[in-house]
């Protein structure tokens, strides 16, 4: 018993077989997490390596250049970067995307063991960071207090921060901008002298009265009891009365010389939230965490801790990287639902059946929802990818069971009964629906085989879309003949809303299919005039729009949030820093009405801040976080807004360097072109990247123009003669020390209170170490106890600190970034910075190379073209052994031309640029391009076996077969649609894809359905002389055979 | 006794197999999914890429009584849906065991 029987006697085992399909698929849609894109592993390992002492050049030589040398031999490297500077060497290991990252780990250790011996004596142990976008932040909090604000760091601590950081899958939460209680001992250093004490005496005078000592134990008589001594200071106060000298026999006390205050760090990072200072709590994630996922539980932890606060401190957020994420994946499946209901809408318009219609749109949700098994078994997430792959499907899923149905229904009209129709109907067009699911999984299976970049993202897509097909062929094999069987009817009966309804829909598609046979008749009669309109429409938009084609590498995305970087001169004091921070808060929020939430920090970060410390942070660094609020609430895009900010920035004298980013980091940022100057020469390197960012500033295409090379840092140098040092008896580690602790503080105490730690830091009064003067004034102890100055016994000159040296590919190296202005695309930054290299007096020892989106770009664009090759092969591969010729596909090739024709067509008039997102589009268009002409073609031939004439058995092809391929068409480009004119939160990532696809087939279609019966005609017509001269020839047996 | 060899549209055969059973002719013999085409105007039905639609043979021996009946409900089956095809022959039987 065939298959298309057994499904048709046995209605309960499909059916329960696809509800089984779709109850898993429900499960599982259930169980997925959504995150943006498709996670992509850590492909950055970061070695860090100090060497104390050693200025940036050092380092550069002794440490980098070594591990540079042995690292590059790791397999699987795309690009080695190194940065140098006082005291630390930084290696970036770039691998190629999708390699095993713990290998490569593994692969790094093993080198840097080998290596280890050949680093100069000091050096300390290489460690190793893996680094990839999962560890940026997700979520940023905002901590206000007004009476609480001095004890806001211990409330965070407690009763926040340490129960976020329980919930499942949170990596950190740190917190900056929180004051820091501290015991502050403010010394006059006048009096210090006069009494001749110290800094180091009164810290450890202070360690020493401030002690907890268990003394051992006593028995008396039968019991034993413990001695304690318990003399930790209760309060900051009571260390005022602690003796912490003699002068002149009489007890100096604390209070005599220095001032006590419980108060907070000095140089902390101060933060500010819609303009009211308070702390950041900044989370990140565990590298495989689910971002969303855990930020609901956070949230939702968030919501039982805020109860416990005291009611003065205030939790907002700043930041939250899942509100994009869900919104996006929220207007995808908006369009996924559009999708479906405008298919749904052309199969009842061309089937005029609403039983037909309800046959065929239930496969759409089994086999969507069918796919997502895929994901929930293999771990992965409802993405941007995963859920266009769907909605790309919608379209075509839909075309075997029209095929199916389609047949069915001719021959129930012929007379057949339903059940039997059913079975045998399905037969005869099962080995083309068959053949037509090939074509597709020969565009859709080597997606999966990609590498690199492309290959993480588009793998999902590929298998989606073939799992999708696969279940939608066998539903339309197995499902959708048992239920025609089951719900058509032999003698339809139309009621008269129906006959209203679609009698004039019928003459109109009668109509359309009567002119379309007359313009067929026409081109088979004027063969050559049709193939040289067909070539000369191909050439002509070839040439009016590939010149005017832009390419990019990820559409940019309007996230909402903007995060800016303002660097004042270096050295700049906070005072200043923050003028500015308040001047441009004010200024902003009045002139960006958009703006939701406005964050801005500034000063140094506290080392134990995980993030902020990994940031640029300094006193006259002012970072910003800006949140603008969903794209649909707001009329400027976020582009927008930031090229107003760039512009007032560029406006500001006082700024030294700025940046303004878009987005959140990760993809879907603006497009920047990155020029890398490779050079050993440092002045050199400076001068040529200075004049390449003049040019670049000085064009509007480009927003913001950075700079790699940091300037020179100002420092005072205490320059100690060793030699006069000697002669007093001071080392110079005692020396150093000594203004050490005068100026950042001895600590060699905590303040103990509830179980928490406070620093009792010892050092001069603010109003003391103000200047250069102020360290000079120092004042040393020599070996006697003779009172000597820092100037007597060295010199405080201002020097400068040579930036970071940065070298990639083990060369010196200074990168040129420009941000792509709105309205220009990536291509025509690149060529337009292709001109100024040229301009640019390069030296021929250095090397300007554009890499950054442009050189991914390039590395994506190479494989996809390459696939795309591989895929063409595939289709004509299918179709060729589908007709077991040669000749035959290779006419219906003739469509691929014509669709990149349309896809130019589409770019181009709706300003869009080429980028993964279209390439993907043209590829997939590689499958279903070729559709309409197997459709054509085949029933053509069918129609010339039937014993037609070669013009006669086109026209009558061509005329039986425009509805079927109208209406499949008129599926798969309406069902691009909702995608190419989509408008939500994401929506520029997949308008791209949709616009391809949509243009790409429709004009495909329009002129391959004159094209390909045309020169099919001339192919049948020569093979028909063939044949004839071929049986004029014959002779003997031949010639009596056939004469019989 | 009468033989009737009636050659349709596979997707006749329930119909068929009815029409005998209604006029007492229990037994016959059936050959599936076989080729054939119609004199004048029968599409052919091969079974193959071109002519997709296959028939059914069926050979039956039916009492002489019958054999009328059975040919008139045939032609009626066959004038209902043209399209599908049916053809009917029927001969007389000299001898049986």
């Amino acid at each position: 018993m065939s298959l298309y029987r057994s499904s048709v006697n046995n209605p309960v085992t499909v059916t329960l077989v696809f509800v089984t399909i779709a109850i898993m698929g429900v499960f599982g849609l259930m169980k997925l997490p959504i995150n943006l894109l498709p996670s992509m592993e850590a492909n950055t390992i970061m070695v860090f390596t100090s060497y104390s002492g050693a200025n940036a050049a050092d380092i550069e030589t002794n440490v980098s250049k070594v591990l540079e040398n042995t690292l590059n031999s790791v397999s699987n490297l795309k690009h080695i970067t190194s940065n140098s500077k006082e005291n630390i060497s930084i290696i970036t290991l770039e691998f190629e995307y999708g390699i095993d990252i713990d290998e490569a780990t593994n692969d790094v250790r093993d080198k840097l063991e080998m290596v280890k011996s050949y680093l100069p004596e000091g050096t300390g142990n290489p460690f190793i960071f893996k680094f990839s976008m999962e560890d940026m932040p997700i979520l940023m909090l905002s901590a206000t207090a007004e009476e609480s604000t001095n004890a806001l760091d211990k409330i965070l601590d407690d009763k926040l921060t340490t129960p976020l950081a329980r919930v499942n899958g949170v990596g950190t939460v740190s917190v900056s901008g929180a004051p820091k209680r501290e015991i502050q001992i403010f010394v006059e250093p006048n009096k210090l002298e006069a009494y001749g004490l110290t800094v180091e005496a009164i810290s450890g005078a202070i360690a020493a009265e401030n002690r907890n000592l268990p003394a051992g134990n006593i028995d008396v008589g039968s019991d034993t009891y413990s001695v304690r001594i318990q003399k930790e200071f209760e309060s900051a106060g009571e260390m005022s009365d602690i003796v912490v000298g003699m002068f002149n026999g009489k007890a100096v006390y604390l209070k005599d010389v220095a001032t006590i205050n419980d108060g907070q760090q000095e140089r902390l990072q101060s933060a500010f939230t819609n303009g009211r200072q308070g702390a950041m709590i900044i989370i990140q994630k565990q590298t495989d965490a689910n971002a969303v996922e855990v930020i609901k539980g956070v949230k939702k932890e968030l919501a039982k801790l805020e109860k416990g606060l005291p009611s003065d401190v205030k939790i907002n957020t700043i930041m939250d990287t899942s509100d994009n994420i869900i919104n996006t994946i929220n207007s995808l499946e908006e369009t996924i639902f559009i999708t479906f209901m405008l298919v749904a809408l052309v199969v009842f318009v061309f089937l005029g059946r609403w039983r037909a219609t309800f046959i065929i749109v239930l496969s759409i949700p089994i086999a969507l929802v069918g796919s997502l098994v895929y994901l929930w078994a293999t771990g992965n997430t409802l993405n941007i990818i995963s859920m266009s792959a769907l909605s790309i499907a919608i379209g075509m899923v839909v075309d075997d069971a029209i095929v199916v149905l389609e047949n069915i229904t001719s021959h129930i009209d012929r007379g057949a009964k339903p059940m039997e129709a059913a079975v045998h109907a399905t037969q005869e067009v099962s080995i083309s629906v068959i053949a037509s699911t090939l074509t597709m999984l020969a565009v859709f299976l080597p997606l999966t085989m990609v590498s690199g970049l492309a290959g993480v993202l588009f793998q999902q897509l590929g298998w989606i879309v073939s799992i999708i097909m696969i279940i939608s062929t066998s539903a339309a094999l197995t499902l959708v003949p048992m239920m025609c069987g089951r719900m058509m009817k032999l003698h339809k009966s139309d009621s008269k809303f129906h006959k209203f309804l679609f009698t004039p829909i019928d003459k109109g598609l009668n109509a359309l299919s009567n002119g379309y046979g007359r313009l067929i008749n026409w081109a088979v009669t004027h063969r050559k005039s049709t193939v040289f309109i067909a070539i000369i429409i191909f050439f002509v938009t070839l040439v009016l729009t590939l010149p005017r084609l832009k390419t990019e590498f990820v559409p940019n995305m309007d996230q909402g949030r903007l995060s800016i970087t303002i660097n004042l001169p270096v050295g700049t004091g906070e005072a200043v820093t923050k003028e500015l921070a308040e001047e441009l808060y004010k200024k902003y929020t009045d002139s960006i009405p958009e703006i939701v939430v406005f964050n801005y920090r500034y000063g140094v970060a506290d080392e134990e801040n995980a993030f902020a410390s990994m940031q640029n942070n300094g006193t006259h660094i002012l970072s910003m976080n800006i949140n603008l609020g969903s794209k649909m609430t707001r009329v400027r895009s976020t582009q927008e807004i930031a090229e107003w900010v760039r512009r007032d920035l560029k406006n500001n004298t006082i700024i030294s360097k700025y940046s303004v980013t878009e987005g959140q980091g990760g993809m879907g940022g603006a497009s920047s072109v990155k020029l890398e100057i490779y050079g050993y020469d440092f002045s050199e390197a400076d001068r040529v990247a200075a004049e390449l960012q003049r040019q670049m500033i000085e064009s509007p295409m480009f927003s913001q123009v950075l700079l790699s090379r940091d300037e020179y840092t100002p420092e005072y140098h205490v320059d100690f003669d060793r030699e006069k040092l000697m002669l007093n008896g001071i080392d110079l580690t005692t020396a150093a020390t000594f203004v050490r602790n005068r100026i950042n503080g001895s600590i060699m105490t905590y303040f103990r209170e509830d179980g928490d730690e406070y620093n009792v830091r010892v050092r001069y009064a603010p109003e003391y170490r103000k200047s250069k003067e102020d360290i000079e004034n120092i004042v040393l102890y020599g070996s006697q106890g003779q009172v000597v100055r820092v100037k007597e016994v060295a010199k405080v000159v201002e020097a400068l600190t040579p930036p970071t040296i940065e070298r990639k590919d083990r060369e010196r190296m200074v990168s040129v970034t420009g941000i792509v202005a709105k309205g220009y695309a990536l291509s025509d930054g690149v060529a337009e910075t292709e001109k100024y290299i040229a301009q640019t007096d390069v030296p021929s020892e250095f090397m300007v190379k554009i890499a950054g989106d442009y050189e991914n770009q390039k590395d994506a664009f190479a494989d996809l073209f390459m696939l795309l090759a591989l895929i063409i092969i595939l289709v004509y591969v299918v179709m060729a052994s589908q007709f077991e010729s040669l000749v035959d596909p290779f006419v219906i090739m003739f469509s691929v031309p014509f669709a990149f024709t349309g896809v130019l067509i589409g770019l181009v008039t709706s300003n869009m640029a080429l980028g993964i997102m279209a390439m993907i589009g043209v590829l997939i268009l590689m499958g279903i391009v070729v559709k309409n002409g197997i459709v054509l073609i085949d029933y053509t031939i069918l129609c010339r076996a039937r014993g037609m004439k070669v013009n006669e058995a086109v026209v009558t092809a061509s005329k039986q077969r425009l509805r079927p391929i109208l209406m499949t068409t008129l599926t798969t480009v309406l069902g691009m649609v909702p995608l190419a004119i989509g408008t939500g939160e994401g929506a520029e990532m997949w308008t791209s894809l949709g616009v391809t696809v949509a243009w790409g087939l429709s004009v495909s279609t329009l002129i391959t359905l004159v094209l390909i019966p045309t020169l099919y005609a001339i192919v049948l017509s020569r093979r028909e002389r063939k044949e004839q001269r071929k049986a004029t020839k014959l002779t003997g047996n031949d010639a009596i055979i056939a004469n019989l | 006794m009468k033989g009737i060899f009636v050659a349709y549209n596979q997707a006749y055969f329930m119909e068929v197999a009815n029409i005998l059973e209604r006029h007492n002719s229990r037994g016959f013999t059936r050959w599936n999914e076989i080729n054939g085409r119609g004199s004048e105007t029968g599409e052919p039905h091969y079974g193959d890429h071109t002519w997709p639609v296959m028939n059914d043979a069926i050979l039956s021996f039916v009492a002489d009584e019958e054999s009328d009946g059975i040919m008139e409900a045939l032609h009626k089956l066959d004038s209902i849906t043209p399209e599908l095809g049916l053809r009917a022959f029927c001969w007389q039987i000299e001898k049986s065991i």
